[in-house]
């Protein structure tokens, strides 16, 4: 009885691991998406409204989900406090202490901090620039992704369920 | 003007260092940054370099050398992260930030069909304090009023004499009025935001409470705007010499506008040899001459001599006299 427990248990842990590492690659894509659509709003404020950049990263925060509304939140306060560091010591903090639990992976986190580091120090061409190149080069990942998406999910959550069942011949 | 108000103007080391040193927010007129260069500053019309521990030198080898990464966080901080939203100033070379203090810039400038479009790749910044001295024309308004109206008055003035100070507090006692005077409407165009010091469009500085000031506006646009939709009394101008600003005036005084404007030099005969002005003094246009006194007697915006529109002296600050 506490070994077929024990071998439901193993399995289901498994399986889970597969299937959490299957949302990772979904949740991955999904918030490169919402990194797009933050800098197609940067984009917009810059554009047309004018607005300083602390004022556009709250208002955007407002419109985006976890955990990019409280990265934006937060990084809004810091840049308003004139600490002494400059934005882009501020972003890279920021981005390893809010994002790091997020799906992102290093390589995406340094992509999106090289797109918005020079924000509010270049000319509005320049940044319009930088954000319009940035979005097309994580739509072209994006692109990628998705088409990569179904198999490796599938893989992740058979592999899971198989290394599950593995496990379970190799001890019991 | 606090001294924290220009301290958090500028990050890291830098803050540090003001914090250190012995200057005077009252008496602090520029403080300069450039790249690689020792780091200066302007009280009470003298130079001091500053060292990494906040003295204030004459020696440079002491002086604190700036770096480039400086120079783009207190850019960073000067345009509220927000350098793209002051591209219409920057293109004239400057950003007003709060408190109506002038922030002007040099680097590489972008050029776009002959025009300069911006400047990039910002090399040296130079942050002058604005310093509204109340009170200032109070000896001048008696001599610009005559029957209870404003006469047409030049302010004659070599750079840095504090003719745009004394113009600013002229607006302010003509707009807000005196015992001996109602007060009018006053209509300004301010072309390089140095009278009423704007921040976003709005005067950090006091000029009065029937003012109409027009800001980053070019004077004979601005003459024309005013006159059309603002019915000012009077309209004030700094710096006038341009052809385009002889029509505007000439406009104005036809209006039956009064006009309170200034102009760069040491006398009324100097003035008299440059071409555009030469017309207006000969017909007598101005009722007003006021005249500062030279930097060099270092007695800096003190009235040297008043005239009135025919040349004759009204007043005439005693030789060594110093009040």
């Amino acid at each position: 009885m506490i070994k077929l427990v024990g071998a439901v248990l193993l399995l289901f842990s498994c399986s889970g691991l597969g299937f959490l590492k299957s949302r990772q690659y979904q949740g991955r894509v999904m918030q490169l998406e919402e990194l797009i659509h933050i800098t197609g709003f940067l984009k917009g404020e810059i554009s047309f409204a004018v607005s300083t950049l602390p004022e556009a990263m709250e208002r955007i925060s407002e419109k985006t989900e976890a955990p990019f509304a409280e990265f934006l939140y937060v990084l809004a306060e810091r840049m308003r406090m004139y600490s002494g560091e400059n934005f882009s010591h501020i972003l890279d903090e920021l981005i390893k202490e809010k994002l790091k639990a997020s799906f992102l992976e290093k390589e995406d986190l340094d992509e999106f901090y090289q797109a918005v580091c020079n924000l509010g120090y270049l000319d509005k061409e320049m940044q319009i620039h930088i954000l319009e190149q940035y979005r097309k080069e994580q739509e072209e990942k994006i692109r990628r992704l998705r088409m990569q998406l179904p198999e490796k999910m599938k893989l992740c959550r058979s592999l899971g369920i198989m290394a599950g069942i593995f496990l379970i011949i190799l001890l019991f | 003007m606090e001294r924290e108000d220009v301290i958090r103007l500028f990050p890291g080391t830098i803050r540090e260092i003001l914090q250190q040193a012995a200057w005077d927010a009252d008496a602090l007129q520029e403080i300069r940054l450039r790249t690689g260069k020792p780091l200066i500053l302007w009280q009470d019309g003298e130079e001091y370099f500053v060292s990494s521990q906040g003295i204030l030198t004459r020696h440079r080898e002491m002086a604190y050398l700036v770096k480039q990464e400086e120079i783009r966080t207190t850019m960073e901080y000067l345009g509220q992260y927000s350098l793209y939203a002051y591209e219409e100033e920057l293109r004239q070379g400057f950003l007003t930030i709060q408190g109506g203090h002038r922030v002007g810039v040099t680097g590489k400038t972008i050029i776009e069909e002959h025009q300069v479009k911006g400047v990039r790749q910002i090399s040296c910044i130079n942050i002058r304090f604005s310093h509204e001295v109340k009170g200032c024309a109070d000896a001048v308004l008696p001599y610009v009023l005559q029957d209870k109206e404003v006469c047409h008055t030049l302010i004659i003035s070599p750079p840095r004499c504090g003719k745009t100070t004394l113009l600013r507090d002229l607006i302010r006692q003509i707009s807000d009025g005196t015992d001996q005077f109602p007060g009018c409407t006053v209509g300004v165009v301010d072309e390089r935001s140095e009278i009423g010091g704007s921040y976003q469009g709005i005067p950090q500085n006091d000029v009065g409470i029937r003012t109409d000031l027009l800001d980053c506006c070019p004077k004979s646009e601005g003459m024309m705007m005013l006159l059309r939709s603002m019915s000012p009394s009077v309209i004030a101008v700094d710096e006038i010499g341009n052809y385009e600003d002889i029509d505007a005036i000439e406009m104005t005084l036809n209006s039956g506008c009064k006009l309170l404007a200034t102009v760069h030099g040491s006398s009324i005969e100097e003035i008299q040899k440059k071409p555009l002005l030469e017309r207006l003094i000969k017909e007598h246009v101005f009722q007003r001459y006021i005249v500062l006194q030279n930097k060099k007697q270092q007695i800096a915006g003190k009235i040297s001599q008043i005239y009135d529109g025919r040349g004759t002296c009204l007043y005439q600050r005693e030789r060594g006299y110093a009040e």
